[in-house]
C-alpha cells in the first residue's frame, strides 16, 4: 500500500460508521478517486457483512434460555462455585468440598455477605492443580508492569528479600470484585497458595479484620488509598506479615 | 487524516454529575434492581450465549460462563451506572469472567489478553478475485476462518461485526485504548481476509 492510499484502519472505521461526517466526506472523495482503497472499502463491508451473518452459530435452546432466564431472576441466588468445581474434575471437586464440609464453612458460602463470598471464590478457583496465574513470575519487575494500563490505579510490590520467610511471589491476576477492578497477587507460604487482593479502598470495604471464614483467614491492611486484603488457609500471623509487608511498600 | 479521524472517533463520557444523577435515579425508581436488570439482560441472553461459545467452544461450559457472568452482573449491579452502555459492561464481565476461568487458562489467556502486533503482522492478502467473493458466501469456510483467527482478533472482530458495539463500547469491553481497538480489528479482517483466500486457492 503507498503512502498515498488510506490505512486500514480508516477504511474500517467507515465501514463501521465510526467516521465523523466531515472526516466520511473526505474519505468517500479519495475512494471516488483510488481503485485499491475503494476495493479495500468495499471489502471491509463485505466482510463485515458475511461475518455477522456466520458469526451466529449457537443458538441457545429454550431450556438454556430458560435456565440463564432463571439467573437474571435471582438475587443471590445463583452460587459461583458450582461451576469452578465441576470444572476442576471430580478428584480436586472433592476434596474441596470435604474441606469445606469439614470446616462448616460451605452454610456461610451461601449466606454470608457478597463481597466474602465473591473473594472466597475467587481464591477458591486458584486452588486447582491445573490453575495457573495469568501472568506466571516471582519477579516483581515482571508483575507490576504487567498490570500496567489494565487497572485504574498503581501499587508497588515489595522485594523479594523483605517478603515474610518461606514466601514466595508466584503470579498475578486481574478479578473483577463487586463489578471493580481488583488486582490479585498470588504467594505460596510454606506450599500454601495464597492470594492478596489489591483494590482502591471501596470495593473491598466491609469485611471485619481479621477474620476466619470456612477455615481460611482474611487480613486486610490499608496503604495509600488502597486496599490489601490476604485470604489464605496458613495462620493469621504470616497471612498478616504478608499483607503489611505489601502495604508498607506503598 | 488518520490521527485526526482517530481523535474524532469518539465523544467524552458522561460527566460525573450526569452519571451520579443517573445513579440518583436509579436507586429512586418505583422498579426494583431486579427487575430493571432482567430488562436489560434477557434481551441480551443469546448473545451472551453465543459469544461464550466463541470463547470457550463448548456449550456447557458457555452456559457456565453466562451464568456465573449473570450472577456477578447482578451483584454488581447497583454500580451500573444506568444510562450507559449495559452491553458493554455486561461484555466486559462475560470476558473478565473467561479469563479468570480454567477454559481460559486452557486457552493460554495470556496470549489472548496481549496485543502481539508481531505475531499478527500480516501480509497483505492482494487482490480479491471471485473466487473470495464466494468464500464470502460460505458459512462453512467462513465459521472455520473465525475460527482459525487468534483468539484475541476473534473476540474484536465478534464485537464488532456480529454485536455491533462501537469502538468506544469495544475498548471498554477489551480495556484498551480505542487506537488499539482500531488496529486490532484491522488486523483481524486483515487476517480473516487472509484465511479466506487461502482456503479458495490462494492469494493472487
Amino acid at each position: 500500500m503507498s503512502s498515498n492510499h488510506l490505512p486500514l484502519e480508516t477504511l474500517n472505521a467507515l465501514a463501521d460508521d465510526e467516521l465523523m461526517p466531515i472526516d466520511a466526506g473526505a474519505v468517500r472523495a479519495h475512494l471516488n478517486e483510488c481503485h485499491n482503497c475503494s476495493k479495500q472499502a468495499l471489502e471491509a463491508y463485505q466482510l463485515r457483512t458475511a461475518v455477522r451473518r456466520a458469526a451466529v452459530r449457537n443458538v441457545p435452546s429454550a431450556e438454556v434460555l430458560a435456565r440463564l432466564g432463571a439467573v437474571t431472576k435471582s438475587v443471590r441466588k445463583q452460587p459461583t462455585l458450582w461451576p469452578i468445581l465441576r470444572n476442576l474434575g471430580w478428584q480436586a471437586a472433592a476434596a474441596l468440598l470435604l474441606v469445606a464440609a469439614a470446616l462448616s464453612g460451605w452454610k456461610w458460602i451461601s449466606q454470608s455477605n457478597s463481597l466474602a463470598s465473591e473473594v472466597l471464590d475467587e481464591h477458591l478457583a486458584t486452588l486447582s492443580e491445573a490453575s495457573q496465574p495469568e501472568v506466571v513470575s516471582s519477579d516483581r519487575h515482571t508483575v507490576k508492569p504487567w498490570f500496567e494500563g489494565k487497572l485504574p490505579f498503581s501499587f508497588n510490590l515489595p522485594e523479594a528479600n523483605t517478603l515474610p520467610s518461606d514466601t514466595v511471589l508466584i503470579g498475578a491476576d486481574l478479578t473483577f470484585i463487586h463489578g471493580r477492578q481488583v488486582a490479585v497477587l498470588r504467594f505460596m507460604i510454606h506450599r500454601h497458595r495464597t492470594s492478596v487482593f489489591v483494590a482502591q479502598v471501596d470495593p473491598l470495604n466491609g469485611l471485619p479484620n481479621p477474620q476466619t471464614l470456612s477455615g481460611f483467614q482474611f487480613v486486610e491492611a490499608r496503604s495509600a488509598g488502597l486496599t490489601f486484603l490476604g485470604v489464605g488457609d496458613v495462620n493469621a500471623g504470616e497471612l498478616g506479615n504478608l499483607v503489611r509487608s505489601i502495604a508498607s511498600a506503598q | 487524516m488518520p490521527s485526526a479521524i482517530n481523535s474524532a472517533v469518539l465523544p467524552e463520557r458522561s460527566a460525573p454529575t450526569q452519571r451520579y444523577s443517573s445513579k440518583i435515579a436509579m436507586m429512586t425508581s418505583s422498579r426494583s434492581i431486579g427487575d430493571r436488570f432482567q430488562d436489560l439482560a434477557v434481551p441480551l441472553l443469546a448473545s451472551l450465549y453465543n459469544h461464550a461459545c466463541w470463547l470457550v467452544r463448548d456449550t456447557t461450559e458457555a452456559e457456565d460462563l453466562v451464568q456465573e457472568t449473570l450472577t456477578k452482573a447482578l451483584r454488581a449491579f447497583e454500580s451500573f451506572e444506568e444510562g450507559t452502555n449495559f452491553k458493554a459492561w455486561v461484555f466486559r464481565i462475560l470476558r473478565n469472567t473467561f479469563l479468570t476461568s480454567r477454559a481460559s487458562l486452557a486457552s493460554n489467556r495470556t496470549v489472548y489478553l496481549e496485543d502481539h502486533p508481531d505475531s499478527a503482522e500480516l501480509t497483505d492478502p492482494g487482490s480479491t478475485p471471485e473466487s473470495y467473493a464466494i468464500q464470502l458466501d460460505n458459512l462453512a469456510v467462513l465459521r472455520r476462518a473465525l475460527e482459525d483467527l487468534p483468539p484475541h482478533l476473534r473476540e474484536v472482530i465478534l464485537l464488532s461485526d456480529l454485536e455491533e458495539l462501537k469502538y468506544r463500547e469495544i475498548a471498554i469491553v477489551l480495556d484498551v485504548p480505542i487506537g488499539t481497538v482500531m488496529s486490532r480489528l484491522a488486523r483481524a479482517r486483515q487476517a480473516l481476509r487472509k484465511l479466506l483466500q487461502s482456503t479458495s486457492g490462494g492469494a493472487a
